[in-house]
């Protein structure tokens, strides 16, 4: 345990610039005084303050810039004068009491400890303290020396950041769920259109592309919907989700996309299969079927959807995407799934892999590409996705 | 008889659809509910219920989920299709009993599908077979009596 000195008055102060915190110390052409004076300059400038207290709560020491912080300045004239006061009597605490106090009681220190109080005024402020037990040399009482930090206004951006953030989603998710059912009301009245009229060929190719672009507005808000979500830090929650259900609507809107090659995708039922996943899974079989119908468009392959138990990991189901198109080489099975890749002139804007990557992973799963036929990449590829099965 | 269908959602031209959709199919429309509270308060006070309830999640006053528990509570037997752009509601769903869950946006031949499958737990059939037929679905056996 530190002893009170001028050492361990410097010392444990996080300065910008620890070189020159260092050159103050040692230079021996300035007294004490004088350095003292020059240091708490510093640390009023970066709101910074230095106090110390018995574990009585006894005031011991307090300087200018912890005033400052603790809007005393007011009230007191001199920071000797706050010396026998309580420290308690010199702010208002907002949490809990004596936590700090017993933690450096156990711990000799306390370091980054960021914490709300009230001053005397009522005002609200946030201060980040490293606090450390020290001897003082007269008495051999115990102490606890406070570095004091004022944070109001760093925490005062953090919240609007936050509140900010809550609110753009709020709007995503408020824009996602009203277009969405714009979406539904045209395609639903373009279909009862197609079936209370006889179209003739034209008729029919208009009444496609408008259910195709419909189709690709939503593929775009799932897109943005995915991208939002998998920059998130936190995991995202996992629950229960109908498998079966979840590939049968992506069949149906690769359909929508692709009306002329509605007949190409098969997909293999699998009722009462449930795994583990997201509302985002729907954008990772949609990407996948819809990647293999425009990579396999010019030789009209052919895509099986199938769902098996993973055979070399329990717990675990692999659904395979099967197609006869011009496959990945080798050299491009692993980068396949990075930000931006493209396999070929074809349109899009390259995130769709990524996002399934993204998305899987965020998910306990893992995707990759294999050759449908082993060796031979040019007979087309097989997208395996692993995902965590539902053990209830 | 033709199924009876009920509908619930606060979007006034999703009703429409609905509406429209189920006559064409043939399905007898029992009515409809502009959100949760309104069909929870039209359907328990009814003496009958009706085949099938095709009900939006997120409305005003009472979401969808909600009002299907208070619904199922009175008519056990009702078969519910949840249409939602939120399948993060699938599990709730899932385990009040829904009948099924759909996911916006659909084709007009995946809502008939899907009605067709749940009231086929029920034995109860459109009256029109030849159009659901026409739609892509599987031929029909007779329609059924015995809701």
């Amino acid at each position: 345990m530190p002893t009170w000195s001028t050492e361990t008055w410097f010392r444990p102060i996080s300065w910008r610039d620890e070189d020159e915190a260092m050159a103050l110390n040692s230079d021996s052409t300035i007294s004490e005084k004088e350095r003292n004076h020059i240091v708490e300059e510093a640390l009023a400038f970066a709101e910074i303050g230095l106090y110390r207290y018995l574990f009585d709560g006894t005031v011991l020491f307090m300087d200018r810039g912890a005033m400052r912080i603790l809007e005393l300045e007011g009230l007191y004239a001199d920071p000797r004068d706050l010396v026998g006061r309580n420290i308690e009597d010199l702010l208002q605490y907002v949490g809990t009491r004596g936590f700090l106090r017993q933690t450096v009681r156990e711990q000799q220190q306390v370091r980054n400890l960021e914490y709300p109080f009230k001053t005397l005024g009522g005002v609200e402020k946030w201060a980040l303290h490293d606090s450390y037990l020290v001897t003082e040399p007269a008495s051999g009482s115990e102490a606890i020396q406070v570095i004091i930090r004022d944070i109001t206004r760093r925490k005062g951006i953090e919240l609007a950041l936050t509140e900010a953030k809550a609110q753009a989603q709020f709007y995503l998710d408020l824009m996602t769920h009203d277009i969405t059912n714009f979406h539904q009301v045209l395609l639903g009245n373009l279909g009862l259109l197609e079936k209370s009229v006889k179209l003739d060929g034209r008729q029919q190719k208009i009444l496609d592309v408008c259910c195709q672009q419909l189709a690709k507005a939503g593929q775009l808000i799932a897109t943005v919907k995915g991208c939002t979500m998998i920059r998130e830090k936190a995991p995202l929650p996992l629950q229960p989700v109908d498998l079966n259900s979840i590939l049968a609507s992506s069949v149906e809107a690769v359909r929508v996309l692709h009306p002329t090659g509605a007949d190409r995708v098969h997909l293999e039922s699998c009722e009462g299969m449930w795994v583990l996943a997201t509302d985002l899974l729907d954008s990772v079989f949609l990407n996948l079927i819809d990647n293999a119908m425009v990579h396999g468009a010019a030789c009209e392959s052919s895509i099986t959807i199938s769902v098996q138990d993973a055979s070399d990991e329990e717990g675990f189901v692999q659904v395979d995407v099967s197609d006869e198109g011009p496959g990945v080489p080798d050299d491009m099975k692993d980068q396949i799934f990075n930000r931006l890749t493209r396999l070929s002139k074809a349109k899009g804007s390259g995130l769709g892999l990524h996002l399934v990557s993204a998305i899987v992973e965020k998910i306990g799963g893992s995707v990759c590409v294999l050759d449908r036929v082993p060796g031979d990449f040019r007979q087309g590829s097989i997208f395996r996705v692993r995902l965590q099965k539902e053990r209830g | 008889m033709a199924a009876r269908i009920f509908v619930v959602d606060d979007e006034p031209a999703l009703l429409d659809f609905y509406v429209a959709a189920l006559e064409w199919a043939g399905y007898e429309l029992f009515g409809s509910a502009s959100n949760g509270a309104e069909a929870v308060q039209r359907l328990t006070s009814s003496q009958e219920a009706p085949d099938l309830i095709i009900m939006d999640h997120r409305m005003p006053v009472k979401d969808g989920l909600e009002a299907s528990r208070e619904i199922l509570a009175h008519f056990p037997t009702v078969r519910i299709i949840l249409a939602t752009a939120d399948r993060n509601t699938a599990e709730e769903a899932w385990r009040l009993g829904i009948a099924d869950f759909k996911k916006k946006p659909f084709t007009l031949e995946h809502l008939l599908m899907n009605i067709e499958q749940s009231l086929a737990r029920t034995l109860i059939r459109p009256k029109d077979p030849g159009r659901s037929a026409r739609s892509g679905l599987s031929p029909l056996v007779s329609p059924s009596s015995s809701h």
